[in-house]
């Protein structure tokens, strides 16, 4: 093996590192990928799994004003963040979040129901933080973001014919060489956006560390210290008790100065005492930067800007990594645009275990039992996630559900090593397209009112089941028709 | 030639995009140029020949070679090596890096959002550059460069 790689070319060499990066993070990678495909659409789930909630289009002040006081009053006791997502075109919803807990409001500020998007929260920690730990999950998926440049790198390495076989696709020869046109094309195509979606992840996964790091060489550790030429400095703390922010006055302000920026999101630091600060997001019409932060005093005076749209350059550089990893920059078409390349990541992932697996298989070193965990991982997650959603809805909220994905994936895959065989690749992505439609039929009928971009989710769902089975039945003709030829060639002519 | 041309357009179009909208304009313009070559490529899918269908001929199952402990000690080393090593020396460069850009008198957020972009960047180079080579020493001179550098860096600062 050695003598061999130190023969091989540059791109053997490529391909050789590819495979291995491939074979240490590809599982990963592709759990990462699947739930940020579907996390692109993240407001959209959150309102998919609790449909009944008031929706508006716009909040009023007073609304919005009436809303944080009765969230504090009806809480009770201190807090030292309050979150107030305003109503947007993907989340139409008031909601006031605190260290407490979460609720809806009315468009006249009348309590609505407690937030439930667990569902929702679950597969954001699953694209964060593979549901560990908040630091050692965002590293690690840092780290994978940082393999997924790796393998990119490599990968266009390994691939010396880049230009010239740009556009061949030949899907109705021989499997492996579809599964390799499928892998390499899909991966040219959409490399701006795995480059994209890699350096951010990354930026955000080890940035942590980064910051962590900065602070402890210039700010004694202090890690808000370090964030503060990004996001501003956090106010002094004055524990001394003082009236509810007003909110109202400052978004009023916001209407005066700038009418032209939709107000997203309001957060009120350390509320209810001396040092209260009031933030207020603006959204930035054709940017990437996620927003401009105004802060005001906890009676409603204009502060100043934090400048993450037209601050130095870095700082407006960071603020745009969020809208570009989510595709959250140009609407419907771009997250649409942003779910069909999170798909094809998902099939270069997959197709690319797969290839190494048939090579293996047509040297005579075949691993039934790591092809069996493969496909399980392939099509055993996106039922584990599909699960989970049920499981939601039975609870109503209620269960945790990562242990449940965790250890429904684990048992499946332990079965697949077990008792390797065809019948993955016959029943798991059956039942996952029956559960599609199942689940996509059931949730309409269930909320026929729902809104109609919510109602495009249950219509995906279909679509997505109608998708897994075109493309099983397709897969199994060629396999048909792959062993009918080997049949042919087999049989003697007279 | 006409390949040239089309790429030429393509990166005319996105310097364009970038005068005019800036960074959102070139994102808008990558991401609808994604889209339109992916359906290229779906409609080069759809018209492609009826090829040889048959699987190649797979060899008889081969006699495998166990893996030794030295084996399993080289693949551990490997890991180490480019995760773990490049990890942490790209770490040290990226902090260096944001000291000497303080001392240069960049502005803190500059100086923080290229440290930000430089650890996973060198770390990512880093790797492929391992993964490249054919001795677990070679390996070595990736980390022990960016640590040589950064050393460098704080010699300076």
């Amino acid at each position: 093996m050695a003598d061999d790689l130190t023969r091989a070319s540059l791109p053997q060499r490529a391909l050789s590192g590819h495979a291995a990066v491939g074979l240490l993070a590809g599982g990963l990678i592709y759990l990462v990928a699947l739930s940020g495909m579907l996390a692109v659409m993240q407001e959209r789930w959150q309102r998919w799994e609790d449909p009944h909630v008031a929706e508006m289009p716009s909040a009023s002040p007073s609304a919005v004003q009436m809303a944080l006081e009765h969230k504090l009053s009806t809480d009770g006791k201190a807090t030292e963040h309050t979150y107030i997502m305003l109503p947007k075109e993907g989340l139409p919803r008031l909601e006031v979040m605190t260290d407490h807990g979460a609720r809806y409001y009315a468009a006249d500020a009348s309590p609505d129901r407690p937030s439930r998007h667990t569902w929702t929260d679950f597969l954001l920690d699953q694209h964060y933080y593979l549901n560990l730990p908040m630091t050692p999950g965002l590293v690690l998926t840092g780290v994978l973001a940082v393999m997924l440049l790796v393998l990119t790198v490599n990968g266009v390495m390994a691939h010396p014919r880049i230009f010239r076989d740009a556009f061949q696709l030949r899907i109705k020869g021989q499997r492996q060489l579809a599964r390799t046109d499928w892998h390499n094309r899909l991966g040219v195509w959409t490399l701006p956006f795995i480059v994209t979606l890699a350096l951010t992840g990354a930026m955000m996964g080890v940035g942590l560390l980064v910051v962590q790091a900065v602070a402890l060489d210039r700010h004694d550790g202090d890690v808000e210290k370090a964030y503060a030429p990004i996001f501003g400095e956090h106010p002094a703390h004055d524990p001394r008790p003082a009236p509810t922010a007003r909110v109202d006055a400052a978004m009023r302000w916001m209407s005066q100065h700038h009418p032209e920026l939709p107000i997203t999101f309001v957060a009120v630091e350390e509320p209810q005492t001396a040092g209260q600060q009031i933030i207020i997001l603006a959204d930035q019409e054709r940017r990437l930067v996620y927003a401009e932060s105004f802060l005001f005093d906890g009676d409603g005076r204009f502060l100043g800007m934090v400048g993450l749209s037209d601050g130095p350059l870095g700082q407006q550089a960071i603020a745009s990594i969020y809208y570009l990893h989510f595709g959250a920059f140009g609407g419907v078409p771009v997250l649409l645009a942003y779910i069909i390349f999170g798909l094809g990541l998902c099939v270069i992932t997959g197709t690319g275990m797969t290839i190494w697996l048939q090579k293996r298989r047509a040297r005579g070193l075949a691993e039934p039992r790591l092809e069996a965990f493969w496909a399980m991982v392939i099509w055993g997650s996106p039922t584990a996630l599909l699960l989970t959603a049920w499981l939601r809805f039975v609870t109503n909220g209620e269960a945790t559900l990562a242990p449940w994905f965790w250890g429904g994936l684990g048992a499946a895959c332990l079965v697949a090593v077990l008792r390797p065989g065809q019948w993955i690749k016959r029943s798991v992505p059956v039942v996952l397209a029956a559960g599609l439609a199942v689940t996509g039929i059931a949730h309409w009928a269930y909320y026929p009112h729902q809104a109609l971009d919510v109602a495009f989710l249950d219509l995906g769902l279909v679509l997505a089941s109608i998708g897994i089975i075109i493309t099983v039945s397709w897969s199994r003709r060629r396999q048909t028709a792959a062993r009918n030829a080997v049949h042919m060639e087999a049989t003697p002519t007279i | 030639m006409l390949v040239f041309v089309g790429w030429a357009f393509v990166c005319a179009a996105a310097g364009m995009l970038a005068l005019t909208d800036g960074a959102w304009g070139l994102a808008m313009g990558t991401t609808t140029g994604m889209i339109v070559a992916l359906a290229l490529l779906a409609h080069a899918a759809f018209t492609s020949p009826e090829g040889f269908t048959a699987e190649p001929r797979v060899r008889l199952e081969q006699p495998r070679t166990a893996v030794t402990l030295p084996d399993f000690g080289r693949r551990a080393t490997v890991f180490v090596l480019v995760v773990l090593a490049n990890l942490s020396a790209s770490l040290w460069l990226g902090v260096m890096l944001h000291r000497i850009a303080i001392t240069l008198e960049w502005k803190p957020a500059d100086a923080l959002a290229l440290a930000l972009f430089a650890v996973p960047v060198l770390g990512a180079l880093a790797a492929c550059f391992q993964l490249l080579q054919r001795s677990l020493l070679r390996m070595t001179f990736a980390p022990l460069a960016m640590i040589a550098t950064g050393a460098v860096l704080w010699l300076m600062t």
